[in-house]
């Protein structure tokens, strides 16, 4: 009976492909006509009222030396690799310098997205993708104004040119963003450009706040400035975390 | 270390696992004690081709007739380290799997990257925080017979240099996406695909990418696990700024 391979805790590895070939394993070259079935294998689901497990809740993991009969080796735990965890966005940085907060901007109950009041903070829909996401929109909102401070950082997106560069920052990540475009939309179409907000499509970060015409008639600002920006590179670890 | 079982044991036939209701732990036949005890979740996936393998913990039998591809009805265990055996014509696999209270994970039997290597036992998570709305999680596991391998999502690299042992996970939009594996730091052809996925909304989709490609065999075991939603909602409206300062011409310092 052979016996079982023995296994441990899968320590952290370098992400160095070449090398960790073994001798027995030839470089993978797909056969010219693979065969592929989908075997589709339906699981039911645990009972609706189990607790969901949150992100801090422990997977079963390798069982620590003292196993029950002395003998069998712990299975090894798959550690998660190939990209980085997503983040909540915290901080953004402008064309022209300015630092942010980024804070998260929720959906009221009449549909509104919640962007925190002060006007040198930012916020960011959680529903959207995050820092280290593959694909999707990341939407930031902040106050172009307001009565009390006057004009907020936002405002000098109303005059951002293609190729100037966003910085987003979530706790360990950063990623850079390059501006596309920038375009003035009616307010009232917001509802209607699910793609400002969506998961779905490529990368992007965008970033809306309000724009002129102001009128105090028909409830201020009447259009939106979208500034879309396109990643420059993939999300990395931030220097020192 | 007690065993509860809550569920019937599902006989697997052919590479089509039974679904079976399972209780929530604590509950139902089986409970023993007035308070319910910390327990977690394992599935177990056998993802050893060509083996038909019988699956006992702590000495109890929870599934036979597992044919390769073969995905068992989720079975509750108390917190704490459990002995599990999977048993086939070959041999045995043995391994201590200690299961988190609280936890959602895969047991899964399934071939190193060496070929002709003992089969090994990896323990894989079923993350299972809440997601956004139109949005499918997806992990991505390497099981197969073969070197690292990086992954494409609709022709974008994703994930890079995933091991036989490991998993890429990641969150994205609901619907059909093509997945392709592709041998990590050589050219080549993909390992597998690209393929069609569908990732329903509100979803966990795991995937295990098993076979030789030397010998054509690549596929996958896909099982689906539903999520809790977040709880966010689309914005539908914008009121970002009110005192009619903000001009298209660059403001005056």
């Amino acid at each position: 009976m052979p016996a079982p391979s023995p296994t441990g805790a899968t320590p952290r590895r370098s992400r160095k492909a070449a090398w960790r070939l073994s001798r027995d394993v030839v470089p993978a070259r797909a056969a010219a006509a693979a065969a592929l079935a989908l075997v589709l294998a339906g699981c039911g689901a645990p009972d609706a009222d189990r607790p969901a497990a949150g992100a801090d809740t422990p997977a079963a993991t390798g069982a620590p030396a003292a196993a029950p009969d002395g003998k069998a080796p712990p299975a090894a735990t798959a550690p998660r690799v190939g990209s980085s965890t997503p983040e909540p966005p915290v901080a953004i940085r402008l064309p022209d310098g300015t630092s942010m907060p980024v804070l998260e901007a929720g959906t009221t109950s009449d549909g509104l997205l919640d962007v925190p009041p002060d006007v040198r903070a930012a916020g960011w829909w959680p529903g959207g993708s995050r820092v280290g996401d593959p694909f999707g929109s990341t939407l930031v909102a902040a106050h172009v104004d307001s009565r009390a401070q006057g004009l907020g950082p936002f405002a000098s997106l109303l005059q951002v040119q293609r190729g100037d560069t966003v910085r987003l920052r979530s706790r360990r990540l950063e990623q850079v963003f390059r501006v596309t475009s920038l375009r003035l939309v009616p307010r009232s179409s917001f509802e209607r450009r699910p793609r400002l907000h969506s998961p779905r499509g490529t990368r992007r970060l965008v970033l809306v706040t309000c724009a002129p015409p102001y009128d105090t008639t028909r409830g201020g600002y009447q259009n939106l400035a979208v500034v879309s920006a396109v990643p420059v590179a993939g999300a990395t670890g931030r220097r020192g975390r | 270390m007690g065993f509860s079982r809550l569920l019937a044991v599902g006989v697997v036939v052919g590479a089509v696992a039974a679904v079976t209701a399972v209780a929530a732990p604590g509950s139902g036949a089986g409970a023993a004690g007035p308070s319910p005890r910390a327990a977690g979740f394992v599935v177990f996936v056998q993802a050893v081709p060509g083996a038909e393998m019988v699956v006992t913990v702590d000495g109890e039998e929870v599934a036979a007739g597992l044919a390769d591809g073969a995905v068992a009805p989720p079975v509750s265990l108390d917190a704490g380290p459990h002995a599990v055996e999977f048993a086939f014509d070959g041999g045995t696999v043995e391994a201590t799997v200690d299961v988190g209270a609280g936890s959602s994970s895969d047991v899964v039997v399934h071939n190193p990257a060496a070929v002709d290597g003992d089969p090994v036992v990896s323990i894989y998570p079923t993350p299972m925080d809440p997601i956004g709305p139109g949005k499918a999680r997806v992990v991505l596991a390497h099981t197969a017979t073969t070197a690292p391998a990086d992954v494409e999502v609709d022709g974008q690299v994703v994930f890079t240099n995933i091991a036989n042992g490991e998993y890429a996970e990641a969150d994205v939009a609901a619907g059909a996406h093509q997945v392709a594996l592709l041998p990590s730091g050589v050219d080549g052809k993909p390992i597998l695909g690209p393929l069609e996925v569908t990732l329903r909304a509100g979803t966990l989709t795991s995937v295990y990418a098993v076979g030789n490609p030397r010998q054509g065999s690549m596929r996958v075991i896909v099982r689906e696990t539903p999520l809790r939603g977040d709880g966010t909602e689309p914005p539908t409206r914008v009121e970002t700024g009110s005192a009619g300062l903000a001009g298209l011409a660059t403001p005056a310092s």
